[in-house]
């Protein structure tokens, strides 16, 4: 989607663009020949136009040799990096494997130093690009919403908004439970469609069980439109993935629509997003905490609002819109 | 077409004699220009009137951006850094032909490691392995530690020409014993062409010189470089053990002696009473040693050990119709019996030498074949279509060829190696069956999937087979990964200039106080002033080898005994 | 059914393989196939870059989306390895083949430059083969593949038109229509000459953007020099949906570029019940027109053309006719989609 967008964004600014997609693996014992493949591209001219820039977004793309070469970077191969060791990762203990992690590091290195230069879309990645391929990335170009447009501030409603798929890593099940803990008379709404029947079932069987079915708005798939209507009006926005590497579409919603977000502190890149007390709160990944720091807002709408119009604010401070990532990627 | 060719071209060089002779053939074929590398204007120039560049003048990337205007660069390459150095560090940044006219390039790489620009042991010791393996990094470790082979016959085993072609698309030698040895390693096209026409062709007569005016005497000459392997010391045993010879020869030894080494054989001439029969004329110019070979009965040109050479001195002898006594071993042993003498021991020279004394008739057999043979097989003609019928051969293999090093440099740049070899298999299992064209492959025993139709085209000359490829890949690979900069020509213009370039200096304490101890010269100051045998123990600490000890050979070791430390 | 189309990429430059690639997509998606477009750069230039892609493709993997059919449409993609591969081909590397020895060959003539072209030969005839199934888009292709790799093609399936609703009958009005873009290879000055010769009142309409400004001013004074000012109409850019209709009200429909292996123009004459005008050397064109069925096939020349005009302009009757035939060509050689995907898909 990323790619769609900046697309969508250089062609209105009057640039001649192309996207290149190659077809790619994620198999580790096809990596070597994948990357071998990347390395014979030539992307320099076509048909005798001068291609001037090379703009790559993820691996193994900024692998593609090109002299003005930009990388946006998004995402390593992470069973490589930090999440080889873990449970995640799908490379066995074999010599070649751990060859391969090697050669994956140490080529992803020279070929990232190629560029003229690297952003990142996060001080995490920033972080991790320092920490394995010790390269120190020329800035954050945090990753706008495709179109902002429909967003806009509305009124301060009774409801928490938590927009995201139904799905484990997004952690719905942390905001039902809190709703446990909460004695005002606010809801929880949650905006999204379950990746999979069943577990929209769980979710639903959870609010249930604990008893606050009454105070769980379960909206499912909307339209932008709707959406943006929604988030208008919420009171404030939750965002409690666990681990994520970016902040959640969402959480820009929420500060396009100048609402305070609430995260938990092992949520991942919208960390970045949040200062705690300023523009939302950063809060223990417990539910008793999450019902807290909700209560908390609630008690205090004149400063809730105020975080919320410094939300906006933060997008303005962190470069969070196109122009600014176009004329860093053009430069 | 346009030929870019790289030949030492002074006067001093016998190479650049024989590059001129070539070219003006060649040029009338085809388009060439001459890169020099010790020559700073035309003056002295073996062919002052070619299109002449002079390497000294010009910065190396405007070379190299010349270079790559040629249909083909040709890179003539000898055991002598002065003059082959600019070569040899172009041959590696541009791929080309190598015509590669010394066999035994050691003494050359031994110099550019050990004593050109410090002291670069590693590389020494890699070129060493890449070229002979782990036996080769032993021996240069013995070598770096003071161990004198300079002149003896592990010269030849350990002769480093794989070192001097690597990554070519094409190897010219000029005996059937040097492509033999380059065949067993090579994975580029080689041609073995025979030497063209010298210019001393059909002359003959005596010429009257007065040195030669004495006494009826069969004069004897040896020629050239006068170097330990030339076993004039040999000759000088003969002459001294034969009553015969000591009464009828007169020796002529023509060329420059180290000083050490005239003063050898000097001593060796007092000890058999031959200071008459035989004259050290030290070096002289062409035009009074033409005379002195036009004069000359009999020609000596002895090679022991021998260096994978190809003689031009024995063609310039042929040429003349001079009955030549030679060793009978490598480029020697290609000719026709009947065409040269052919001697294995001191009893076989003394008695050829006898044998030959005697009988004018046999002298001037031996020299009409000899005259007859060059005449038949040095043609600079022949010599120039085979040239530029290798040339269509090179460069038909050359993408073939580049599209392995461009992969390659691919596979070192991610630092694969032998341990993920079952992931290579796939790349280069593609490679090869991309660039592996055969010939009308519609036998019996090939896939039907693989069967292809007649090609429309008839290939204008022979593909390479697969192994050579595979074989290329792996050494390759093997090659640059030491050495990062030197894979600057196969990457895309793009990464070769972000590349990181490894350093590849020598780290350590050890490493350090070596090149100081050689920026300060101390060895020779110390050789003065303490003696030679001292020397020898510090050698290990110091700078080695003097240069002076490649080239002109040391004496401090018997002739024909290899001395291990 | 899981169906990836595979198509070589230029960036920025868009032509008649990516607006079949796109019409393929979009009738397998029409037909309830998951289907994706992956499209692999290439470059043809220097002559090594060939090489460089043409291995890319052979180690790049298909497998990640799990399709169950790939089909490929152009040169090096078709290199790309897969069990269930088919090949709907446009054209080979033309440069090797046909073009080969004219001014047109790209590939540069020394030995090196035969080696690649050698290379490519044999590639093409292992890779060609290792497809379950080898169609071409035209005779032409097919025949090519014969000459030039000894394949014989599983068979022909000719590209329909996209969007060929537009296209409809009309009435049959008082000009010629030669709908392409200005180019010396499309040959509109032999129309434009033509008019020259003409002496019954019909005109010649001209529509399409020139590929340069140059060769524009010259058809403009071309009419200017011979005062056709009022017999030829230039119209420069149109839309497709106006193309058509000035389709529909076309007498006839001219087609005469120098031996290109395919024209969408001929289809839409077809479907417009229009008969087509083609020139002898036009290329596959012959493979759609029968002389005197449903068009012409006429000499290269200004006085034949116009000659086949009045011909055609005579006889009203038979030329309404013709343009029946011409409609029923569509059926008769298969030219729909229906026909192409049964045969891709099976």
């Amino acid at each position: 989607m990323i790619v769609d967008s900046l697309e969508e964004q250089l062609r209105k600014r009057g640039f001649e663009v192309e996207t290149v997609r190659i077809p790619l693996s994620s198999r580790w014992f096809e990596l070597l020949e994948q990357t071998v493949a990347l390395r014979c591209l030539d992307l320099t001219e076509s048909s005798g136009q001068r291609i001037d820039r090379l703009i790559t977004i993820r691996y193994p793309a900024y692998a593609i040799p090109h002299p003005n070469k930009i990388n946006w970077f998004i995402h390593h191969h992470r069973t490589a990096y930090d999440l080889y060791g873990t449970e995640y990762h799908d490379m066995p203990n074999s010599p070649e494997a751990l060859k391969i992690r090697q050669m994956i590091i140490h080529s992803d290195t020279l070929y990232l130093k190629e560029a003229k230069k690297t952003y990142t879309i996060s001080e995490v990645l920033v972080e991790r690009l320092r920490k394995f391929n010790h390269i120190e990335a020329d800035g954050v170009v945090y990753q706008p919403l495709p179109d902002a447009s429909p967003f806009h501030e509305g009124a301060s409603g009774n409801y928490f908004l938590y927009t995201a798929r139904l799905t484990p890593v997004k952690r719905q099940t942390i905001a039902i439970e809190a709703m446990r803990y909460t004695r005002s008379d606010f809801k929880l709404m949650l905006v999204g469609p379950p990746d999979a029947e069943w577990y929209g079932n769980d979710l639903r069987a959870l609010a249930e069980k604990h008893g606050v079915a009454h105070k769980v708005q379960f909206v499912g798939w909307v339209d932008e439109h709707t959406k943006a209507e929604l988030t208008a009006n919420a009171f404030a926005a939750l965002y409690v993935s666990y681990q994520e590497d970016g902040y959640g579409y969402s959480s820009l919603e929420a500060f396009h629509s100048s609402k305070a977000v609430l995260t938990l502190s092992d949520s991942g890149g919208t960390n970045e997003l949040i200062e705690h007390g300023f523009n939302g709160l950063i809060l223990e990944p417990t539910a008793r905490a999450l019902a807290d720091g909700m209560e908390a807002l609630w008690a205090d709408k004149k400063r809730t609002i105020e975080m919320g119009k410094n939300g906006l604010q933060t997008l303005k401070t962190r470069h969070i819109n196109w122009d600014y990532v176009i004329e860093r990627l053009t430069e | 077409m346009k030929i870019a060719w790289l030949t030492p071209f002074s006067r001093k060089s016998a190479i650049g004699q024989y590059s001129a002779i070539i070219l003006r053939e060649l040029t009338r074929h085809v388009e060439v220009t001459v890169f020099a590398p010790d020559l700073e204007d035309t003056q002295d120039a073996w062919w002052p009137d070619c299109d002449l560049r002079f390497i000294p003048s010009l910065k190396r990337e405007t070379i190299l951006a010349e270079l790559a205007t040629f249909d083909i660069c040709v890179y003539n390459l000898g055991n002598y850094l002065p003059f082959h150095r600019d070569i040899y560090e172009l041959s590696a940044q541009k791929p080309g032909i190598v015509i590669l006219h010394d066999l035994v390039m050691h003494h050359m790489f031994a110099h550019y490691y050990l004593n050109y620009d410090g002291l670069h042991v590693t590389r020494y010791t890699h070129a060493m392995t890449y070229s002979h393996g782990q036996p080769g990094a032993a021996l240069a470790a013995e070598i770096v530690a003071g161990a004198q082979f300079w002149d003896t016959s592990l010269m030849l085993e350990y002769n480093m020409a794989k070192w001097a072609t690597h990554g070519s698309y094409g190897v010219i030698v000029h005996s059937a014993f040097a492509k033999h040895t380059i065949e067993q390693f090579s994975n580029a096209p080689i041609a073995h062409l025979r030497f063209p026409t010298t210019p001393l062709l059909g002359e003959s007569g005596n010429s009257t010189t007065p040195m030669l005016d004495d006494e009826k005497r069969i004069h004897l000459i040896t020629f050239g470089n006068i170097i330990v392997n030339k076993q004039v010391i040999k000759v000088i045993e003969a002459i001294g053990d034969s009553s015969y010879l000591r009464s009828h020869v007169k020796y002529h030894v023509v060329g420059s002696i180290s000083p050490d080494y005239e003063t050898h054989l000097n001593i060796a001439l007092k000890e058999y009473h031959l200071t008459h029969e035989v004259e050290l004329l030290g070096y002289q110019p062409d035009e009074v040693l033409h005379g002195l070979l036009a004069a000359a009965d009999i020609v000596i040109n002895l090679r022991d050990p021998h260096f994978g050479e190809s003689s031009w001195s024995l063609l310039e002898a042929m040429s003349l119709g001079k009955p030549t006594i030679v060793w009978k071993h490598g480029f020697y042993d290609e000719f026709p019996d009947e065409t040269v003498a052919k001697v294995y021991s001191q009893q076989e020279l003394q008695a050829t030498l006898e044998r030959l004394c005697q009988s004018a008739e046999n002298r001037q057999q031996i020299g009409q074949a000899a005259v007859a043979y060059a005449r038949q097989m040095f043609n600079t003609e022949r010599y120039c279509r085979a040239f530029l019928d290798f040339v269509q051969k090179v460069r038909y293999n050359q993408p073939v060829l580049a599209l392995t090093d461009t992969v390659s440099a691919i596979l070192l740049e991610m630092d694969a190696d032998s341990s993920v070899s079952m992931l290579l298999d796939p790349v280069l299992q593609e490679l090869s069956a991309l660039l592996d064209t055969p010939v009308n492959d519609l036998s019996a025993d090939s896939q039907p999937h693989q069967q292809s139709a007649v090609p429309r085209y008839t290939p204008i000359a022979t593909p390479l087979p697969t192994l050579s490829l595979q074989n290329r890949l792996a050494e390759t690979r093997y090659y640059y990964r030491r050495f990062p900069k030197d894979i600057a020509p196969y990457l895309s213009p793009i990464s070769r200039q972000t590349r990181i370039v490894k350093s590849t200096k020598a780290g350590g304490l050890y490493n350090i106080m070596r090149q100081l101890l050689w920026q300060l010269r101390l060895d020779q100051t110390m050789e003065r002033v303490l003696g030679v045998r001292l020397i020898l123990t510090l050698r290990f600490f110091l700078s080695y080898p003097n240069v002076s000890d490649l080239y002109v050979f040391s004496t401090r070791t018997a002739p024909g005994q290899a001395r291990r430390s | 059914m899981k169906v990836i189309v595979l198509n070589a990429q230029l960036p920025f430059v868009r032509g008649g393989a990516e607006v079949l690639a796109d019409s393929l997509m979009e009738q397998l998606i029409e037909q309830g196939h998951q289907a994706e477009l992956v499209r692999i750069p290439f470059k043809w230039y220097p002559a090594e870059t060939i090489l460089k892609h043409l291995l890319a493709c052979r180690l790049l993997k298909l497998n990640a989306a799990e399709p169950d059919l790939v089909i490929a449409l152009k040169f090096p993609v078709y290199a790309m390895p897969f069990p269930n591969k088919k090949i709907w081909l446009l054209h080979q590397f033309r440069q090797v083949y046909d073009l080969w020895g004219t001014p047109y060959q790209d590939v540069p003539d020394t030995p090196e430059g035969q080696r690649i072209r050698d290379i490519i030969v044999h590639a093409d005839n292992i890779h060609l083969r290792e497809a379950r199934a080898l169609y071409t888009i035209s005779k032409n292709v097919a025949d090519r593949l014969k000459k030039y790799n000894d394949i014989t093609v599983d068979g022909v399936l000719y590209p329909p038109l996209p969007h060929s609703e537009i296209f409809q009958t009309g009435e049959q009005g008082n000009y010629f229509f030669y709908p392409s873009r200005l180019t010396r290879s499309k040959r509109q000055s032999i129309a434009i000459e033509a008019m020259r010769f003409v002496k019954s009142n019909f005109k010649l309409v001209l529509a399409g953007k020139p590929d340069n400004d140059a060769y524009g001013a010259e058809l403009q004074a071309l009419i200017a020099r011979y005062g056709l000012q009022n017999r030829v109409k230039m119209l420069g850019w149109i839309s497709d949906q106006e193309k058509a209709d000035w389709m529909t009200k076309a007498y006839g429909v001219l087609f005469l570029p120098f031996d290109e292996d395919y024209g969408y123009v001929t289809l839409e004459a077809f479907h417009a019940h229009k008969p087509l005008i083609v020139f002898k050397d036009s290329g596959a064109t012959d493979e759609m027109v029968t002389h005197g069925v449903n068009g012409l096939i006429l000499d290269p020349t200004p006085e034949a053309l116009a000659e086949g005009m009045e011909t055609l302009w005579a006889n009203k009757k038979r030329t309404l006719s013709m343009g029946e035939a011409a409609y029923a060509t569509l059926d008769e050689r298969n030219i729909r989609w229906s026909y192409v995907l049964e045969h891709l898909l099976s």
